[in-house]
């Protein structure tokens, strides 16, 4: 017995929702600064897949939304690095990546 | 006549602040307190012109200019200009202003011991916005000064008086909070007068000419939003808890400015917009006011007898005598507004005299109990003597000011075609009543602080011992009061003694334009 | 070549700053050490040409370029004009800043510049992913630039900015997937091609919510603006004032480009806006009034004031757009003037908690009175340009309709909670105090900057007829 599934766009759409609504779950609960950022990269990804869905349904011939997911990827990359590297300069004060421990600014 | 320019009157105090504030002017006090009593009294001179030139069967606004920046208009594309104008109204509160301002700068000589480099350019700033107030011709210019006064003020009652307690803060909230209600009624009003007559304007005269095609509710709106905004100022009941603190952490000539003419901008702008737009609105809400009036007047009085602090009587004096000034324009009669006008200016008189006199006792005493005061006749008999005189004012003895105020309120109440008559009745008694416990209140004052057996800490030339535990001989002046404090007294005695006998000389002015303003509301 | 005459046309602005990063970067290999100083005059001499290039490109008609993804006329010419001035004056008050970085001024100033392009290219933008690219570039270099100081606070500010960016960009992105799913396009104008005749629908409303909610992150509103005054607590003052005006500048000429197409079809969306807006506000006067640092201090004020211009975009005609306008150009000069005087005080006395600022009345009575009208300006009290732009804000409100009367009537009411914010530090300013404040500053630059804008600020309240014409000029252009 075989249930072929027929994949279309709305299944693309609730993946990417789905992806989406861990990643901020994800931000909201999480209590390290690596997991965070892996977060992070969730909820730009889920974008990215939206894109890509939308641009092969709906915008067929030009297909903008690729290149949107490209910049993408490259912008969400440069932000990682970007936050690794202020990982590093935190871990250098506090000897932690804990996110409770960034309590020196309050008010 | 083209030497009186209304820019002239309204910015030389600004200009004179800043040349006072500027680095080349000596810092020396002496110096700085003669030049800026000089320019007041100048300047009041000035301003007197203004009514000696005045044609009082005029109609419509006097000595109009607009003020232009390079030739451009202030606010040319939204229909804002910077516009002034005087009409009777306007001269006899440009007049109060500019008097009790000189008053007000005279007196600071003996009370005035700190930060002279500051004190008078702000107080120049502040007669700047008051006389801004009082001439504008446009809303929004009239709501800038409105505005505009708050800056001095709190300054002023913030360094210069009581440091530590929040009245400044308390008084620039309650003041700014109503005139934000204020800007919201006439932001409402400016705009619908717009869409109904296609004219981008908010020049006082065009806005009164198309408010007649608004629905009566949504007129109501506005008519309230304006009110709120000057019932805060006035003070009305609900909103007067300002007043009395403002006035107790303030120094004599910043209360005198606040109860003689900071409590005008209210009744003025009531004048100005609640009737002056909304007659037919003002009409209906008629019986509110008395009602409101009279409230103010028995609360006032009420408050006033419990009081143990001068201070503070002199203070709930005023919120008494403003509830007058509300019955008179509640009655729609043309006495009963002139009296309410009148009321208005015999009021700055009086309560600045009462003010005066509260400052004087308290520079000598260091207190303003009234149970730790007496027998101050037998050291300071001048200043008895002219006290007595704004005393018998403020009770509205007659031929002294308070007295014609109160008659005409009451005769424009009495000739007031509001129905029922009943209700008219009960309110005259209630203002009688009212007239009677001011009798109470403002004798015991006088009564307490000027008779009964001398404390022995007041006799001159005794030994006491200030706030540092040493021993200090206080010398009395002659007389017990000194040369400047004489000078505002009698100014002031003479004042309310002369528009107690010669009450048309004020009513004259302004005669044609309570005729305007009553012909609307009778159409 | 196509290209280059896009660039030589429209675009020679943006070439030299691009320009001056490189410089910047070259330099800093070689002239680190000793040459620190003449960093400073490079970045003005950058933006000074760059100023001038203003002048040179076409702006009417509209000029499209590189395949219509950047656009340039009035209205972009403006806001690139306004955000050059703030880093002018930006530049000017940084002179101690780089005196204490020494070897990295010149790098400082590169991640300056990489912030100001994008600043100006996302004015510039003219679909989805050229704003996008432009949004992250601002972004970006603003992370870099909080995390310069040398300090734990600068670091973790900075993450904080940086992982609430990305949340922001990943909403924005989201968003603008569904208005591509639903239009086709991420062009402006096919985009507005694309919706004539469209009924609008809630999805699309959403996306439209998304995307603005996003852009608050740049503007410093709510919902994203909980790091704000975190950020401005970790940088130095020249940072804080970069950006508390440019990122904002530049949010808000896209924001309003963007709701002139959108808000025809997104039904609530203007309500959702304006709600937005006085929750700002609130949030802002709530965290100002119990702030005792000056910086934390700026960043709530500056929440405030971006809550006061998002009001006028609930509904987006050309008189609220002018509005919008004349409030931002009053708001880059008083937010100038008051980042000069607050840094010039650091500088002398190395405080910024408000209790420094006790009695400096009596010993500094020019620097208090500049301090006086610009607090004024933000409180929106007379005779400045801020009194101007508030009322002009609220006129435009309740030029709306009479359902719009609640909102201009808490947004009233929540200005009188802004005065007694901004009276707060005057107030300390007058208390007597027995110790005597030094400032010993010869700070000349800072000095020019606190006075020249301040009186910017008064005469745009006097001259503000020919000013508010240029703005409904400009406005209507758009």
């Amino acid at each position: 017995m075989s249930v072929v599934f027929n994949i279309g766009l709305y299944h693309y759409l609730i993946l990417a929702l789905v992806i989406f609504c861990i990643g901020l779950w994800g931000i909201v609960v999480c209590k390290n600064i690596i997991k965070l950022l892996v977060c992070a990269e969730f909820i730009l990804n889920a974008a990215g897949i939206n894109f890509v869905a939308f641009a092969s349904y709906v915008d067929v011939e030009n297909l903008s939304g690729l290149v949107f997911s490209l910049f993408i990827t490259i912008f969400a990359i440069a932000e990682l690095v970007l936050g690794v590297l202020l990982l590093i300069s935190i871990y250098k004060y506090k000897r932690s990546a804990d996110v409770e421990k960034l309590t020196d600014m309050k008010g | 006549m083209n030497f009186l320019s209304i820019p002239v009157l309204i910015f030389s105090p600004l200009i004179v602040a800043l040349l006072i504030l500027s680095p080349f002017f000596p810092n020396n006090e002496i110096k700085i307190r003669r030049f800026s009593k000089a320019f007041a009294i100048l300047h009041f001179i000035y301003s007197t012109l203004f009514l000696l030139f005045f044609n009082p069967t005029n109609f419509g606004w006097s000595y109009q200019k607009e003020l232009t920046f390079f030739n451009v208009s202030w606010l040319k594309t939204l229909g804002i200009t910077a516009t002034f104008g005087m009409d009777g109204l306007s001269l006899v509160f440009v007049i109060l202003t500019s008097f009790l301002v000189m008053l007000a700068i005279i007196a600071s000589k003996s009370m005035i011991r700190t930060k002279h480099r500051i004190y008078y350019p702000l107080i120049l700033i502040l007669q700047s916005a008051l006389l801004g107030v009082f001439c504008a011709k446009d809303v929004f210019l009239f709501f800038l000064f409105w505005e505009l006064e708050l800056i001095p003020m709190y300054f002023l009652i913030s360094q210069w008086g009581d440091r530590d307690s929040s009245a400044a803060m308390k008084y620039v909230v309650y003041t700014f909070f109503g005139s934000m209600l204020m800007l919201l009624g006439m932001l409402v009003l400016y705009f619908y007068s717009f869409s109904i007559s296609g004219v981008l304007t908010a020049d006082i005269e065009s806005l009164s000419m198309s408010e007649n095609v608004f629905a009566m509710w949504f007129q109501a709106f506005i008519f309230l939003c304006l009110l709120f905004g000057f019932a805060v100022k006035l003070p009305i009941v609900p909103f007067h808890n300002w007043l009395a603190e403002a006035q107790v952490s303030s120094v004599t000539p910043v209360s005198i400015l606040m109860a003689g003419v900071l409590l005008k901008m209210g009744g003025y702008g009531i004048i100005r917009f609640n009737i002056g737009l909304f007659p037919e609105v003002f009409s209906n809400f008629a019986p509110l006011l008395i009602i409101l009036g009279v409230v103010n007047l028995l609360y006032g009085a009420c408050l006033a007898i419990v009081q143990t602090d001068i201070k503070k009587i002199v203070a709930y004096f005023s919120l008494s005598s403003m509830g007058l000034v509300l019955v008179g324009l509640g009655s729609l009669s043309e006495a009963g507004f002139e009296g309410a006008v009148f009321q208005m200016v015999s009021h700055g008189l009086i309560a600045s005299g009462l003010l005066m006199l509260v400052g004087i006792i308290y520079l000598r005493t260091k207190t303003r109990e009234i149970s730790a005061l007496g027998g101050l006749s037998q050291v300071m008999p001048i200043c008895m003597y002219l006290g007595l005189i704004i005393c018998l004012g403020a009770i509205g003895v007659p031929l002294f000011s308070g007295f014609p105020a109160g008659f005409m309120v009451l005769v424009g109440l009495l000739l007031s075609d509001i129905e029922p008559q009943a209700f008219l009745v009960c309110m005259i008694v209630l203002c009688v009543l009212g007239a009677v416990l001011s009798a109470g209140y403002i004798l015991r004052l006088f009564h307490k602080t000027f008779f009964g057996s001398v404390l022995s800490q007041f006799r001159a030339d005794t030994v006491q011992i200030d706030e540092d535990g040493n021993e200090i001989t206080v010398v009395y002046p002659k007389r017990g009061i000194t040369k400047s404090e004489i000078v505002v007294l009698s100014l002031l005695a003479f004042a309310i003694i002369f528009f107690g006998v010669f009450p048309n000389s004020v009513l004259d002015i302004f005669e044609v334009t309570s005729d305007i303003i009553l012909d609307f509301m009778k159409v | 070549m196509d290209f280059l005459t896009d660039i030589k046309v429209a675009f020679l602005p943006e070439l030299i700053i691009a320009g001056f990063v490189f410089i910047n970067i070259f330099l800093s290999l070689f002239f680190n050490k000793k040459f620190y100083k003449t960093s400073q005059w490079i970045a003005i001499l950058g933006v000074l040409s760059a100023f001038a290039a203003i002048g040179m490109v076409q702006a009417e008609p509209t000029y499209q370029a590189f395949n219509n993804s950047l656009i340039c006329n009035v209205y972009t010419v403006f806001f690139k004009s306004l955000i050059l001035v703030a880093s002018f004056f930006v530049i000017l008050i940084s002179h101690k800043v780089i005196k204490k970085k020494r070897a990295k001024a010149f790098e400082h100033f590169s991640i300056l510049f990489c912030a100001i392009l994008g600043a100006m290219l996302l004015v510039s933008a003219n679909d989805f992913l050229s704003a996008f690219a432009a949004l992250e570039m601002l972004g970006i270099s603003c992370y870099l630039l909080s995390a310069l100081l040398k300090n734990y606070r600068a670091k973790e500010s900075s993450l904080k900015y940086l992982i609430s960016g990305i949340v922001a960009s990943a909403v924005f992105l989201f968003g603008v997937s569904y208005i591509y799913g639903i239009t086709g396009t991420i062009n402006f104008d096919n985009l507005m091609l694309a919706l004539e005749g469209y009924q609008g629908s809630m999805l699309f409303a959403l996306a439209s919510i998304m995307v603005v909610s996003a852009l608050t992150m740049r503007i410093s509103a709510m919902p994203f603006a909980n790091y704000v005054p975190d950020v401005y607590n970790g940088s130095s003052y020249p940072v804080g004032a970069f950006l508390s005006i440019v990122p904002v500048v530049a949010g808000f000429s896209f924001l309003s480009r963007f709701l002139l197409i959108v808000s025809p079809y997104s039904p609530a969306l203007g309500v959702v806006i304006m709600i937005f807006a006085l929750l700002t506000i609130c949030y802002g006067v709530y965290g100002a009034l119990r702030q005792t640092d000056m910086r934390r201090f700026m960043g709530y004020s500056s929440t405030i004031q971006s809550g006061f211009m998002l009001l006028v975009l609930g509904v987006v005609n050309a008189y609220n757009i002018s509005s919008l306008l004349y409030y931002l150009i009053c708001y880059l000069f008083m937010a100038l003037a008051l980042w000069a005087g607050l840094s010039m005080f650091y500088n002398s006395t190395g405080r910024d908690d408000i209790g420094a600022y006790r009695g400096v009345a009596y010993s500094r009575p020019f620097y208090t009175t500049a301090m006086i009208f610009v607090l004024m300006a933000f409180a929106g009290l007379p005779p400045t340009s801020g009194f101007l732009a508030k009322f002009f804000v609220m006129s435009a409100i309740a030029r709306l309709g009479f359902m719009y009367i609640i909102f201009l009537l808490v947004a009233l009411l929540l200005m009188v909670v802004g005065v007694c914010v901004y009276l707060k530090p005057l107030r300390v300013m007058f208390e007597k105090t027995s110790e005597n404040i030094n400032m010993p500053n010869k700070a000349v630059f800072t000095k020019i900057t606190l006075y020249v804008c301040t009186a910017v600020t008064i005469l745009l309240c006097l001259y503000s007829a020919k000013i508010i014409e240029f703005c409904e000029l400009i406005a209507y252009s758009l």
